[in-house]
């Protein structure tokens, strides 16, 4: 499918939000947290079954975490952008709707601190067992040393 | 040894290292008796934070740092992560420059399909598959030295485009090279489809539906032989895929055989673009001259490695270093996968249903027998259980 007709569908099946086609074949699709659940369950159920990613960023000068779902559809990279408090940093799982992202959702609750709500597996991965828990080293205020 | 008893659960850790992979990893297999009831995959033994090192680095540095995160397919990485950089600075690769990141890309491929074959000669304890690949693929690792210099870590890409050009009076011997290559891969291909032992081997193990591949989000050749038509070379075309003729390689057989089939095609598919290249590439330039900074912005590629989909995120806020860059490599795409092919097979299976799936990872030689009515631990090794696996002998 065409980016724009991707776009298109999007619009339609969640009114008022926001969609942009950066280039060919990329979609972002701005939501909120507590949005996240709906509009990923509207995308599966549109069809959508693969997730490659889940980007995590820290916005430490405006408190926040940067959340990037990146699903890919029809020959499009569509990535849904939430953000959530760095202060407060509490997502629910979505393996609910994609089991396939449970290493993503581990991954970014244990390189940032963000809780995942009920994910499955809340083990850390990719640290050492002698890494200190509590600490997060993808975080901005984390010195490398 | 402990005796086996049959109420007695068997933890038996693969892993963390072993000197034919590149990243260390462990499974830790719940069994009875012969049969793994479930498995759970530890990832973090090659944790080198990557990601973390690359914020700490200019843009440029960081495709020295980043071809470091993978040795088979760190030509998938740097040309992922220069795309990337070149979609935020807003320039144009050459279209020369473009052949030729996808004639190296391919080559990789072939090199690592053919290493790959090998290794699964070698788990199934065929020592002379191993020997004939590996040498076929050292006429690749040949190729690749004479073009870039080395044999892996080719330092080819830079922002704008390549730092070395193919050379046109190496393209008979290439074409010579590609001739062979075709022919002993018919003969693999041969092997795969006709040889009993292997078939008996293969055939019906480590089954993947469909359905479960695209539910768990697998990707790569472990994806494609279970029917699931995804390959970034042509739904999401990069470099000169879209001017190269190549069919996208499924079968629906979804078990450890077909993943072997698709795999020995695909080299099938990679000479065919490899002989396209040197038959058509363009004249011209080889670079454009790149900006000296990165421009605020972002940008995400998705490359085809040997293994699957690679995506690489680049955030620039507008500074010396990126903001983010996050990585994604296949085989961790395919972890989740893992897992749950390894349920209900035979421990003797074990190691070709993992290399399957065409990991990074190493594994140990520490085996733990956990008795836990006894209270007593011993250790037997990995080479133990893999001449198990090839004789059929009993339990551990």
């Amino acid at each position: 499918m065409m980016s724009e007709q991707v776009a298109g569908l999007i619009r339609d099946m969640f009114p008022g939000i926001g969609v942009t086609i950066p280039r060919e074949r990329r979609i972002t699709v701005y939501s909120t947290a507590d949005r996240l659940h709906d509009v990923l369950r509207g995308l599966h159920g549109a069809g959508v079954t693969h997730v490659t990613t889940i980007t995590c960023m820290d916005k430490i000068e405006r408190g926040m975490f940067e959340l990037l779902y990146h699903l890919w559809w029809e020959n499009n990279l569509i990535t849904v952008r939430i953000e959530i408090p760095r202060a407060i940093p509490v997502i629910p799982t979505i393996t609910t709707i994609f089991p396939g992202a449970l290493s993503y959702e581990r991954e970014i609750q244990g390189m940032f601190g963000i809780q995942v709500e009920n994910i499955p597996d809340p083990r850390r991965i990719l640290l050492s067992d002698e890494f200190p828990l509590g600490v997060y080293p993808l975080r901005k205020d984390y010195e490398v040393k | 040894m402990a005796e086996k008893e049959n109420n007695k659960k068997i933890i038996i850790p693969f892993g963390p290292q072993h000197p034919a992979f590149k990243e260390s990893m462990r499974l830790d297999l719940c069994v009875d008796g012969e049969i793994v009831e479930y498995a759970d995959i530890i990832v973090s033994y090659n944790h080198r934070g990557i990601e973390k090192a690359a914020e700490q680095r200019t843009f440029l540095q960081n495709i020295y740092l980043i071809e470091r995160v993978c040795g088979i397919c760190s030509h998938s990485h740097t040309t992922c992560y220069c795309a990337a950089v070149e979609e935020i600075m807003g320039i144009e690769v050459p279209e020369r420059a473009q052949y030729i990141r996808s004639f190296i890309g391919e080559l990789e491929r072939i090199q690592s399909h053919l290493l790959w074959i090998g290794v699964t000669g070698h788990e199934l304890g065929w020592d002379t598959l191993l020997m004939y690949s590996w040498k076929d693929r050292e006429r690749i690792n040949d190729m690749l030295e004479r073009i870039t210099g080395n044999r892996i870590h080719y330092a080819m890409n830079t922002f704008g485009g390549v730092r070395r050009d193919l050379s046109p009076g190496d393209f008979p011997r290439f074409k010579e090279d590609f001739d062979f290559l075709e022919e002993r891969t018919k003969y693999y291909l041969h092997v795969i489809a006709e040889e009993e032992t292997f078939l008996k081997r293969t055939r019906g193990i480590a089954f993947l539906p469909t359905e479960m591949a695209r539910r768990l989000c697998a990707v790569g050749p472990t994806t494609r032989a279970s029917n699931v038509r995804i390959d970034a070379r042509a739904d999401d075309p990069y470099a000169a895929y879209p001017d190269l003729d190549f069919e996208v390689v499924t079968h629906d057989s979804g078990d450890v055989w077909a993943r072997t089939y698709v795999k020995a095609l695909e080299i099938l598919q990679s000479i065919r673009m490899c002989r396209q290249v040197l038959d058509e590439i363009p004249g011209g330039e080889i670079r454009v001259k790149a900006p000296l900074k990165v421009p605020e912005g972002e940008a995400i590629c998705r490359y085809e490695a040997p293994r699957g989909e690679l995506i690489h995120y680049v955030r620039s806020s507008g500074g010396t270093m990126p903001d983010r860059i996050k990585i994604r490599s296949p085989t961790f795409g395919n972890w989740v996968v893992a897992t749950e092919l390894l349920k209900g097979i035979c421990i003797a299976d074990v190691p070709i249903v993992v290399y399957a799936i065409d990991p990074c990872m190493s594994c140990s030689a520490r085996i733990t027998v956990t008795d836990s009515a006894r209270g007593t631990v011993t250790e037997t090794t990995f080479d133990a259980l893999r001449r198990r696996g090839r004789q059929g002998k009993g339990a551990v």
